[in-house]
């Protein structure tokens, strides 16, 4: 996961943009940016000018298309990137639509490749290629004027971005076999959500991420979220073996868990609704603050007041934990998003806090931020692998759909084989009560208690008691005595 | 009154629009796309006053504005700079009077006759 930069790279200066490229964009190179109106092409155009004005270039942003420089810096002028005082110094804004009409390609290089060499401009956007096109007497004309450009460029090392509509016929176009690069910019719908998307079809001479990652245009300007499947493996963390075990601090789990769960390692807590998971993952995070480590709590549905509450009536002193810097609790609410951004935030957390311990409490609230649901089990996965390269503890619960029942259907294809350890936490009705039973489906690499034991959820938080001796079939939750 | 004005500015939607605008009440419109041409214009017939954009493509507005004050054939000619950005623009640009787009022709007119001291137009 580290940040890919090696020399010779230009900074777009969009957060997570330079990753997707494979470190950024070539000095002296030529790119097309595609995209349907309203994809973000001009945002994002601007948004790189401006970035690299900040840095000292020279920069020009030349308009072939009917929006007018009053209205594009009219809209401009509510993002965070706008700096006023860097138009004109370093920034030239210049319309070439009638330049182009009057004089055709031939007179619309001379007046790029002038501007170019009179502002000494490094970096040059060039919005409509779609207008050259039109212009163009052939195909073969338009190509002519790519590869004029490509001339221009190693001439001056001058950066060029071209944006171009996708309004017209998609699929292979001649033109993009002889850019430096082609990012594609959508907007779609799926089902009845909006998204942003970037894809990067070529990049010459570096590895750029492949596939589709999702993008956002806030009042801050574009934001890429690469994928965190495809993101670059940082260095290695910590040898499991050289951390402690983690210790929920109940003396019956401990004792199940062999002195608890294995350092750096993750955990599924499998459970129906009510069974208390999220008590679970609460003392989790209360008994790492006893022993000094630093616990993050991260949640869909329980805001954090609620869970201090419930940790009052726990008596896990969560708060007294959050006083000393030791606890956090970050809500993430169950509605559309992305499901990057949610990662990006708990990892940035992870690292800003120094965390050792994390519970990810239902796994099935990713589905809402997920653009779609078959990525969940690939995001789990490179999330729980980056946590553990960090050191951290992970607990991440999930919900059984069956309250009581014999089966045990897990919700998410796939996740249980990516879990070092399963937690399995059933109800089950004995003699007319219900009673809650925990048991160790797996411990990776470890050597653990097979037993299911009841718990309680009691006013000193989560006991565990002993192994039902006199009772089988629990799991099923249909229990019964065996007769002496 | 009729007036000669010279329009420069590289988006020639805008442009045109005040040209038709200034030419319905009769005045003599010329339109240039960047200051350079702006500047040729000038060597053809001398205008009673120039509108120029502020960011143009080879000669922008600043630089037009200097060179016609360096030449005393031009020096007197009052110019109206218009842009989106008054913050871009320098100091001592040497300009006679500031347009802020957007703006509607009532106020261009206004500032027309304001520069010209022309109170016909």
């Amino acid at each position: 996961m580290t940040e890919q930069r090696a020399t010779g790279f230009v900074e777009t200066g969009v957060p997570g943009l330079d990753r997707v490229l494979g470190g950024g964009l070539s000095r002296g190179g030529v790119y097309i940016v595609e995209g349907a109106p309203g994809s973000g092409k001009t945002i994002l155009g601007n948004q790189i000018c401006f970035h690299r004005a900040g840095a000292g270039d020279s920069t020009l942003y030349v308009t072939l298309l009917a929006e007018s420089h009053t209205r594009m810096i009219s809209h401009l002028r509510g993002m965070g990137f706008f700096r006023a005082d860097l138009v004109r110094s370093a920034i030239a804004y210049t319309s070439a639509f009638k330049i182009l009409e009057s004089t055709g390609l031939d007179g619309l290089l001379r007046s790029i490749r002038d501007s170019i060499t009179q502002r000494e401009a490094t970096f040059v956007v060039l919005d409509g290629l779609v207008s050259i096109e039109e212009f163009a007497p052939s195909a073969r004309d338009f190509k002519k004027f790519i590869h004029e450009m490509q001339t221009i460029t190693a001439m001056t090392n001058c950066t060029i971005l071209l944006l171009s509509s996708t309004e017209r016929a998609g699929g292979f176009k001649p033109e993009h076999t002889m850019v430096d690069g082609l990012i594609e910019l959508a907007d779609t719908v799926v089902g009845v959500q909006a998204q942003r998307s970037i894809i990067v079809r070529k990049m010459r001479g570096v590895r750029q991420l492949v596939g589709k990652h999702a993008m956002e245009i806030t009042d801050a300007g574009v934001k890429i979220r690469p994928r965190i499947e495809t993101l670059e493996r940082g260095p290695e963390g910590p040898d499991r073996g050289d951390l402690p075990r983690m210790k929920f601090n109940v003396g019956g789990l401990d004792f199940m868990l062999h002195g608890g769960l294995p350092g750096g390692s993750n955990t599924l807590a499998l459970g129906p609704s009510g069974v208390g998971k999220t008590m679970l993952g609460l003392q989790f995070i209360a008994g790492g603050a006893e022993h000094d480590q630093a616990g993050l709590y991260v949640g869909f549905y329980e805001r954090p007041g609620a869970l201090l509450e419930k940790s009052r009536r726990l008596g896990l002193g969560l708060e007294a934990a959050q006083t000393r810097g030791l606890v956090h609790l970050r809500w993430e609410p169950p509605i559309e998003g992305v499901l990057d951004a949610v990662v990006e935030r708990v990892l940035v957390e992870v690292e800003q806090r120094d965390i050792k311990r994390l519970c990810f409490d239902g796994l099935h609230g990713f589905r809402f931020h997920a653009e779609y649901p078959d990525r969940t089990r690939a995001v789990v996965s490179a999330l729980a692998d980056e946590l553990a390269r960090r050191g951290v503890t992970t607990l991440f619960t999930l919900e059984l759909p069956e309250l009581i029942g014999s089966d045990i259907v897990i919700p998410i294809d796939g996740v249980s084989p990516i879990a070092d350890n399963i937690l399995l936490m059933r109800h089950v009705e004995v003699r007319a009560q219900l009673h809650r039973l925990i048991s160790i489906l797996k411990l990776r690499d470890s050597a653990y208690e097979g037993g299911i034991r009841e718990f309680q959820i009691t006013d000193r938080g989560i006991v565990v008691s002993d192994t039902f001796e006199s009772v089988e079939q629990m799991l099923t939750g249909a229990a019964h005595v065996v007769p002496e | 009154m009729k007036l000669a004005i010279l329009i420069v500015d590289d988006e020639f939607g805008l442009a045109d629009m005040i040209s038709d605008l200034l030419g319905d009440r009769g005045h003599d419109v010329v339109l240039a796309i960047d200051g350079q041409r702006g500047l040729t214009c000038l060597e053809a017939r001398v205008p009673d006053v120039v509108v120029t954009d502020l960011m143009m493509p080879v000669v922008d507005g600043p630089e037009m504005i200097r060179r016609m004050k360096a030449d005393v054939r031009f020096a007197a000619i009052p110019v109206i700079l218009m842009t989106a950005l008054p913050e871009a623009v320098p100091a001592g640009a040497g300009h006679d009077a500031l347009l802020v787009k957007p703006f509607g022709i009532r106020l261009l007119i206004e500032t027309i006759a304001r520069v010209t001291m022309r109170d016909d137009i």
